[in-house]
Formats: C-alpha cells, structure tokens, sequence
C-alpha cells in the first residue's frame, strides 16, 4: 500500500481512476498536466503521488522499507497557486492527506500575507511543501537564502494554471521553472549526489481550447533535459450543468443599452428566494456594490444574510464571508471573480451571472462553483443587463451544448517580465550573461527569444536603454570582476524586492476608518478625484471622504446617500472570439425569418424563451435597417446633431472592434483631413465625423477602407497607435512590471506617485525623449496582439471583404446602433493640423455660445 | 513703439490689450506672459530637473525635458528680447534637481543675455532647494530672488501661487489697474469639438484682473480648469494661442 492509498483509506476515500493515473505518472517521474474540474479531486490526484514520491525517497536516501513514513529533511514539494487568498485552504487541504498517511510531513505557507517571523522560521526548518504564490517565489529566487531553501526541491506544481497560462503572471511562474529547474544541474553538484529525483512540474487545469500548449508551456524547461514527453491526464467526472436565462417580464421594454441590469432586480430577488444559498457574479466591482445595495432594497429582510465579496474588500472580512458561505449561513453573496476560485462551497446551489459572461471558460467556470454536494447539478441563471445579451445567453447555451471553450494563449517573450526576472535573478546570485539566456530560452514564452533581445534587456537593466545619456541615475545591475551580473546597489536591491508582484496590482491605498480599522484597498486613480466629504459606496456601505494621508484614505460613514460608485479596473474584458462566433450563427438563423417580406413576421412556433424575448427588438431592427445573414455584412449610416455616423457589425467582440476601427479611422483620415472619434462594443463599431466633414463616410469611401485588406495591416495599425492614446495605460503597466516606474516606496514623494498613475503624461515623455526604448516597442506590439487581436482583426476583415455589403441609411437609430451611440468611452483620430483642428472647435463652441448653446 | 512689439502679430503669440487697465500684453506659444510696455518676460513653473529627481525617486523617465524648456526660454529671451525676465516660482523642482549639468547649461543661456535682470520669485517648489539656490545659484546666475512677490514694474503684482495674493497684499482685493500674475496651478482646458471629440491644452487663463501663466516646463501635468470660471481662456496648440471667451455673445476665435 502506497502512502496515497494509505491515506485514502484513512480518509474513506476511493480513488477514481483519473488519480491513480496521476500517482502512477509521478512515480515514473513524468512531468505534466491534469485536466479536471472543480470538486472533482484533482489537487489529491498530484498531492497523492507527490506524497507518494517524498516517501519513497525517503525511504530510498535511508535505506529503510518502503512502507516506512519517515520524513526527508529539507523543502521538497513547491505548490502554486494564483490568489493569495486561497493559499491558506489549499495548505489545510495538503496537510490533511499528509496526517492522514501519517507521513510526519509539515505543510507550509508564503505569501504576501506571511510574518517575517514565520519566514525566518521556515528558512531555519523548511517545511516539506509549501504553498505559495509566483510572486512569493521570484522573492525567494531573488535572496541567498531563498535559493538555499529552495535547492532541495524537486516538484512545482501549478494550481489553476487556466488562471494564470494566460498571463504574464504565467510568464513569471515559466521563468522561476527555468531558474528551478537549471538550478538542479547548476548548483555545483548532480543531481544524484544530493539523493534527490528529477525535477518535476505537474500542472492543474480546467478545460481549455488549448491544453496542449498549457501542457507545454509549464513543462518545457523541465523537460528540456530529460528527454521525455509532457504526460496530460483528463479527470473523467463530468458534472451536468443546468443553464436559464432570467427573461424580462415584457420584452418589448428591455432597455437597448446599458450594463447594471438593475431592471431585472424583481425577478433576481425572486430567483434568490428559491434556492438555499446562491453566489451572484458580476462583471465589475462597481456593479457589485450596486446590485447589493438593490438587493437589500428590495429584501431588507436579507440583511445579515446577504454579503458582497470583490477584490478591493479587506482580507478579513472576505474570509468572514467565504467561512459564512461554507457554513450555509447565508442566502446571497455578491462578488465578482474574487470567488471565481477557491475551496468549494458544498451549501451554494444555484450562481447567477450578472451581465455578459463574456466567455465559455469563464460560464463554465462560475457554474462549477455550485452543486457540489452528491447528485446535485450545477446550476447557473444567466441574467442580462441589456436586450443583446439576452441574445448572448442564448448563444452560449448553444455553443456550451456544442462543447466549444476558449484557448488561453501564453504571452509570447515579454521583455517587461524579461528585464524583472534578470534582476531577480542576478539578485539571488550573480551569473554570467551567458548562463543567463541559456536559462531563459527554456521557458516556453522565450524559446526564440533572440540574442539581440536579450542583450537589450540587459542594457535595459545597466543603462536605463540604449541611448546611454538618457538615464543617467538609472544603472540598476553591473558586472563583477569576472563578468557575472550583479545588483548595483542595495537600494536598487530594496526597491527591486519591493516591485516583485508589481504585475497584477494598479495603484490602490488603504481604505480606514477615522476611527481605526481597515476597509480594504481602493484604486488611487478613484481617490484622487473626490474631495474630503464627497460620498461613494463601497463595501456595501455609503461612506464620506474625511482626508487622504499617507497612502490611507480616511472615511467614516456618510450621512446623505452616496454620489459615486467606485470604478474599478476590468469592467471592459471583450467577448471572447468563440463565444462570438456563436453569436453570428444564432443571427444568422434567425435573419431567414425576416428576409422574406416588409411586415413583421409571427414569431415561429418552438422557438427558444430567449428568442421570443428577443422578438421585439429582431423586429425593430428589421425593420429600421436589417438582421445581416452569415455570408453578408451590415452597415448602418445615421445623420445627427453630433456628426454623421457609421455603424459596422462585423460582431467580433470588442478588441477586434476596436482593432478595426483604429485601423478604419487611421486609413480614412489618410484620404482627408479629418477628426474621427470612435466607440465599439461586442457586436459593433461606430465611426463618427463633424457635421462640416460629413461627406468623408459614404459607403464607397468606406468600402475603399475595408477593402484596402490585410497588405498592408499591420503597418497602418502600428502608425495608428502612435497617432492615438491606446498604448498608454498598457506602457505604464509594462513600465512598471520592467521596473521603471516603482510607486511602492513607503513615503514617496506623492507628485511621483500621481505621476506613476498617469499614464498619458509618463507616455507622452518617453515617445517624446527615448521613442526608441523597446519597452514602447512593447506596448505597441501587446496592444496589437491582446487588446487589438492582430490575428483575429485580420480574419475579421477578410471576412467582411468577401461578404455582401448591406448600406442601410437610417433615419432613427437601429436597436444594434443605439448602445454603440450612447456609449461614452471614445478614442479620437485626427488627421488635420492641431491648429486647424482648435481653430474649428472653438469656433464651433462660440457659435454654440452664441446661439445660447452651451458648450 | 519700437522693437519686436510693433509688429501686429508675433509668431503664434496673442496679443490681449486691455481695455480698463491701458495695458497691452502678448501671450506667447511657450507660455510667457509679456508686457509690452515695459517690456518684462513673466514665465513660471519650468520645473527643471524634475526628471532627475523622478530618476532618484525611482521612476525611469528618460532625460531631455530640461533642455526641452530651455530651448523654449531661450525661443523666449531671443525672439522678444525682453529688458527683464521674471520667473514666477518654480524653476527647480527640488534640492535633487540641482546637479552640476543643470547648472552648466543654465549658466550656458545666462552668458547669452549677461545684460538683462533675472527675477525669481520663490516657489513652493524652490523652498525645497532653499538654501541650494539663495546659496549658490543665485549668485551664479545672477538671480535678485524675491521672497513672496514681484512688484518692480507699476501696475503689475507677481506672485507664485494665485492664493500668495492674500499674504502679499493682506487681503484679496487688488488696487485699481493692477494687473495680477501668477502661476503654481498648470492651468490647462478642455476644449470640446463635433463627433464628440475632446482636446485637453494647456492655457493662460483670465479673470477679473488676475493672470494665470501656464506651466513653462516640458515635463509638467495640468490642472483642468473649468472655462465658465474665467473671463478668458487662452489655450496653445501647435505653437499658436487661441481665445475662449466662455461669456462672450459672438465673439471671434482670434483676433
């Protein structure tokens, strides 16, 4: 009997086939990835074979009988996991089935959250796993001691890796892989000699379009040098889910636009009240605080049983309320994809999702979080805000039934995450140029990296960049006498440290009462805007700004009801291109219906609840403009006091949106010169000129744009980007994760801080001083491939060039057109001279002046 | 009148005379306030060195701005010729701002001007290098350094900060056909166009007799003002300053 078994048995568990699976491959030393859902027992599919592992080489270094549960001294087992907030559950739950095999092994814990105490502790006497974030082993690889605590590691095993694949945070974790993983060969013995197995990496996953290269990606530097091929395993517990749209009692009134949904609150109130325990997700941390204090509104005899969960709360009260959920203490609990993760909560029957679900992993992934005791089903209700995303709903039921789920690419090479890890690295221990990008080429990311790359990166971090005079203060590494790169100084060693993990977190301060007592973080950028006794909700409470000192925001809680909600960042996250897809083949079906005839067609017998909601508006929209097939394309003219517009529908979701109409503005504006503002959303995009220019958008000019095809793409998207203000926010992060903005030193002078957090100005310096620095260079190419979709940009608009052109001139907005016009956030083109371009709008605002406008 | 103010329209510069207070300003494109009777150059908010100190601090911002709003001074100094230059606070942003190259080329452009007087009024970015500054650089460059308020013209009150008006003159009210001039807020606007676009400027700005200069600097932020608050807006794009009268019936854009 195998320690796993051991414990199993213990425990009164029966292992399913997909665990036994998993110990057999970590005991012939495979490296790989487990594919399972939530509550299906993966994280004891990896931690069994793992136990099994450490044992027996116990047992082997001791040469006692393999039955023998002695435990080996030093760090064995590195378990990873994406939030710091679950890092403590997930320690429980392994040092559960380690007691239970009576291993003797102790469970660890580091994170952010650790006590330097602690830390002390366990450098002093390693624990034999220990859960931890990327962030918290980069700090590790970046100290001497961290590097001896770490050398007698011999598993790393990614948890979630779904969540993080995706990410430059999965960037990181493939680099502190490489470091591990070369560190076996590098520290001046084999690996043998230390008594030690192979270096192993197990990753767990939920379902993805692409577990191949989620395999690949976390293995490559492990398996660089064994020879052997990345092992995957799939858990084969399928749960059922039950999905339904919540309908609106009278289709015909269901807002064209919006995204709070707060007019479906009747029938969410009485989809709560027919379950136990429901988890209701929203796409935004504003949307939350919202819809709680709707809730409590319209139930107040839900207060004390209701409670919001998001990110920006204080760890404290969050854990309160995941503790209430497990205990089925509550009804409701409001979040956002803060409980996206986490232990499972056995109590929570249904999960309602507020707003788009955007995507199919992320549908499936909400759902998972209910039904978990035995023979229950997930259940999810889908709740849409406006009346397109009751067209939304329905499209992902289809393509969920049809099996399709989204692929989470890695980030190819980012040199940000590049130049952070050199320094961490070189910080930990001085190493050779050489030595240096040897390792890094074993991360999947860097395969192809090139030497050029790489030597810029380390200019980067020697010079500030390539033209030496302009940096002169900003020498963070130099070499030794015998050419090994090390930290400059022990200030650029603290402030290093100190932006590790830099990668995920904005701005934000410390949220306190006047009183004492934490709130939680909030985003400075909001701070900022309000004065001392302005009023705005957070935490499910109206709370009144007292001062802002010290990087602390003062409250105490208001008097009069509360004017803002704060904004929090993530609101815009695109509707994925599969989920897209299905969106085009759901409208084009139902197009057939009215291409017959002027009149309004019955609806067909047998149709889906969602269509027959949707009845009213497909009826308008025919019947103002058109309901575009597959193989045709819709676009919309409208005249108004704002200007001429043009709406387009390619329906592609809003990055390759937005993608399209920074290149269709870029290339009209090259025929004239003209000042183009623009707007997109998930199914279209609106271009938009002055009244005097409003000759510029006719259907030939237009179709000269699109049809000007892909030759020329990615050229005139990379001049558009610098024409227009996209690149910005991503600079700063880039700049920040590279180390060139650093906003975390206690006491900084607070005109620095703000200057970290605007990033137009910050921008605006480099493309004006340094514009070839590569780190811009950056900013444009990620801007291109993430937010602007290159790819899926360029097959969008082969798809719109072959199609049949639909020109409909409206004369009041279409139901399609109507939240493309109404939406605020707008990028702006202008191809005239600066000058030319003042002269007219402030003549323009005088005349409004004039006729007793205002401006 | 002679020199380069009797020409009707100078590069991008604006020409403002004013009506109650016999005054005749130009408002040029790099940001200086220029009476044209005395001939006195007003700037304020250069914020040098500040790059420097963001370096030290930290944040990675490459070098060049300096020389930027030198360059911009030097525009200044050269195409008016002003007798007097008057900087309104905030030249330096802080003690780290002042290193020996800063120093180099300052005393670089004040070699080209040796005969013209070079006023400072302290800023509450110049306390910072207080002691730096009255110390060693004045000396150097020459500089009369006035604690809290300029007044060596009739008619005209410099001072930093629009509020130091309080503390100058023990109360708010201005005496008659004095005109104000001030700097500190980095005053910009938002000027607002068809097909919704927005354009933010830097600006001068005007109201009942108060000037505000907008930062000089290359490397400074803005404060958005609200239009409806002044009399006049003056906005720079492109080297050319425009009008906004939020008030006004009819009026032209330019002059």
């Amino acid at each position: 009997m195998t320690p796993a078994e051991r414990a199993f048995a213990a425990l009164g568990y029966q292992p399913f086939g997909f665990q036994r699976q998993a110990w057999q491959a970590i005991a012939s030393g495979r490296s790989g990835l487990l594919q399972a859902g939530t509550g299906t027992g993966k994280t004891y599919a990896i931690w069994g074979g793992l136990l099994n592992r450490i044992l027996s080489n116990a047992a082997g270094q001791f040469g006692r009988p393999s039955r023998a549960s002695a435990a080996p001294s030093g760090l064995q087992v590195l378990w990873v996991t994406p939030m710091r907030a679950l890092a403590a559950d997930t320690a429980q739950s392994l040092q559960r089935l380690a007691d239970a095999a009576g291993s003797g092994l102790r469970v660890g814990l580091r994170t952010g959250d650790t006590s330097t105490a602690e830390r002390a502790r366990q450098d002093r006497l390693p624990p034999h796993a220990l859960v931890t974030t990327p962030e918290s082993l980069c700090l590790l690889l970046s100290k001497p001691q961290g590097l001896v605590l770490l050398q007698s590691v011999h598993a790393v095993v990614a948890d979630e890796w779904h969540e993080l694949l995706g990410s430059k945070r999965g960037v990181q974790l493939q680099l502190a892989l490489a470091a591990l993983a070369s560190a076996q060969t590098d520290m001046g013995m084999p690996a043998d000699a230390l008594q030690r197995p192979a270096f192993i990496a197990w990753g767990l996953s939920a379902t993805l379009g692409n577990l191949d290269e989620a395999a690949e990606s976390l293995c490559a530097s492990v398996l660089s040098e064994q020879g052997l091929s990345v092992c995957q395993i799939a858990c084969d517990i399928a749960k059922p889910i039950v999905i339904e749209t919540l309908l609106p009692a009278q289709a015909g009134r269901f807002p064209w636009a919006g995204h709070l949904g707060l007019a479906m609150r009747a029938q969410v109130v009485e989809a709560i009240d027919r379950a136990s325990t429901s988890l209701v997700f929203t796409n935004t941390r504003s949307q939350a605080e919202l819809w709680y204090q709707a809730l409590l509104e319209a139930r107040p005899d839900w207060a004390g049983c209701m409670a919001l969960h998001h990110g920006s709360l204080d760890h404290q009260t969050r854990a309160w309320v995941e503790k209430a959920i497990a205990q089925g203490l509550l009804k409701a609990v409001v979040a956002t994809s803060s409980l996206d993760l986490g232990v499972d909560f056995a109590p929570v029957e249904q999960v309602l999702q507020i707003g788009s679900p955007k995507g199919l992993a992320r549908l499936l992934q909400r759902a998972g979080r209910s039904g978990h005791q035995p023979g229950k089903t997930a259940r999810l209700v889908l709740v849409p805000t406006h009346a397109l995303e009751i067209l939304e709903s329905y499209a992902a039921q289809r393509a969920l039934a049809a099996g399709r789920v989204e692929s989470r690419p890695p980030p190819q090479a980012p040199m940000d995450v590049l130049v952070q890890h050199l320094a961490t690295r070189v910080l930990g221990r001085p190493m050779t140029g050489a030595h240096l990008y040897q390792e890094v080429r074993t991360a999947y990311s860097y395969r192809s990296l090139t030497p050029e790359a790489f030597a810029w990166a380390l200019q980067f971090l020697s010079q500030g960049g390539t033209s030496l005079a302009a940096y002169p203060e900003f020498h963070r590494l130099q070499t030794d006498a015998v050419g090994r790169w090390q930290m400059a100084d022990a200030r650029m060693a603290r402030r290093h440290r100190l932006s590790i993990g830099t990668i995920l977190s904005d701005a934000s301060i410390r949220l306190a009462w006047v009183s004492g007592g934490s709130l939680g973080q909030i985003e400075e950028s909001f701070i900022g805007r309000l004065k001392p006794g302005d009023t705005f909700l957070f935490s499910g409470r109206a709370l009144e700004l007292v001062r802002v000192k010290d990087l602390t925001a003062y409250v105490r809680l208001a008097k009069k009801k509360a004017g803002a909600v704060p904004r929090w960042n993530g609101g815009s996250m695109p509707l994925s291109g599969m989920l897209s897809a299905t969106l085009r083949e759901v409208l084009s079906q139902l197009s057939f219906v009215f291409a017959s005839g002027e009149t309004a067609p019955a609806l067909p017998a047998r149709q889906a609840p969602e269509v027959a909601a949707l009845w009213p508006l497909l009826t308008t929209q025919a019947m103002r403009s058109c309901l575009p097939p597959a193989d045709s394309f819709l676009l919309e003219r409208l005249d108004s006091r704002e200007g001429a517009h043009v709406f387009v529908y390619p329906f592609a979701g809003r990055t390759v949106h937005l993608g399209l109409a920074t290149l269709l503005a870029y290339r009209l504006a090259q025929q004239a010169p003209v000042s183009l503002s623009y707007a997109v959303n998930d199914y279209g995009l609106e271009l938009l000129v002055p009244r005097d220019q409003a000759g510029l958008l006719t259907e030939s000019s237009l179709r000269s744009v699109i049809l000007a095809g892909n030759d020329c793409l990615a050229q005139d998207l990379l001049s558009a980007l610098r024409a227009g203000g996209l690149a910005q926010r991503r600079f700063r992060e880039i700049a920040r994760v590279a180390g060139l903005v650093f906003s975390g030193m206690p006491g900084a002078e607070k005109t620095s801080r703000q200057f970290a957090a605007s990033s137009n100005l910050f921008y605006e310096v480099f493309q004006k001083y340094d514009p070839d620095n590569a780190l811009l260079q950056q900013s444009w190419r990620e801007v291109q491939r993430d937010e602007l979709n290159l790819q899926d940009l360029s097959e969008t608009l082969e798809r719109c060039s072959r199609a049949r052109w639909l020109w409909v001139d409206l004369s009041r907005p279409s139901p399609f057109a109507f939240p493309l016009m109404v939406e605020r956030l707008r990028e702006q083109l202008s191809s005239e001279k600066l000058a030319d371009r003042v002269a007219r709008m402030l003549e323009d605002a005088h005349k409004g002046l004039s006729s007793g406008l205002s401006s | 009148m002679k020199g380069p103010f009797s020409r009707p329209h100078l590069g991008g510069a604006y020409c403002v005379e004013g009506a109650v207070h016999q005054k005749r300003l130009w408002l040029t494109p790099q940001g200086a306030l220029i009476d044209a009777v005395s001939q006195t150059a007003f700037v304020s908010d250069l914020h040098l060195g500040k790059s420097t100190s963001f370096r030290r601090a930290g944040l990675g911002v490459p070098e060049g701005s300096d020389q930027e709003t030198l360059m911009h001074l030097s525009a200044v100094l050269g195409q008016y010729r002003p007798r007097c230059l008057v900087v309104l606070g905030d030249l330096v942003h802080d003690v780290q701002s002042l290193t020996p190259r800063l120093q180099e080329q300052l005393a670089a452009l004040r070699s080209q001007h040796s005969d013209m007087p070079w006023h400072l009024v302290m800023g509450n970015h110049d306390r910072k290098a207080s002691e730096a500054l009255r110390a060693h650089w004045a000396p150097l460059l020459r500089l009369t350094v006035f604690q809290d308020h300029w007044q060596e013209v009739p008619g005209f009150l410099g001072v930093h900060s629009p509020q130091d008006l309080t503390d100058a003159r023990g109360g708010t009210d201005l005496p008659q056909r004095v005109w104000l001039i001030a700097g500190h807020l980095h005053p910009s606007v938002l000027v607002a166009g068809g097909a919704r676009q927005r354009l933010r400027l830097r600006c001068f700005a005007y109201r009942a007799g108060q000037w505000l200069l907008p930062a000089f600097g290359a490397f400074t932020g803005s404060f958005r003002l609200q239009p409806k608050d002044y009399d006049a807006v003056y906005p720079v794009a492109d080297g050319r300053v425009f009008c906004l009268k939020p008030h006004a019936q009819g009026a032209t854009t330019d002059q």
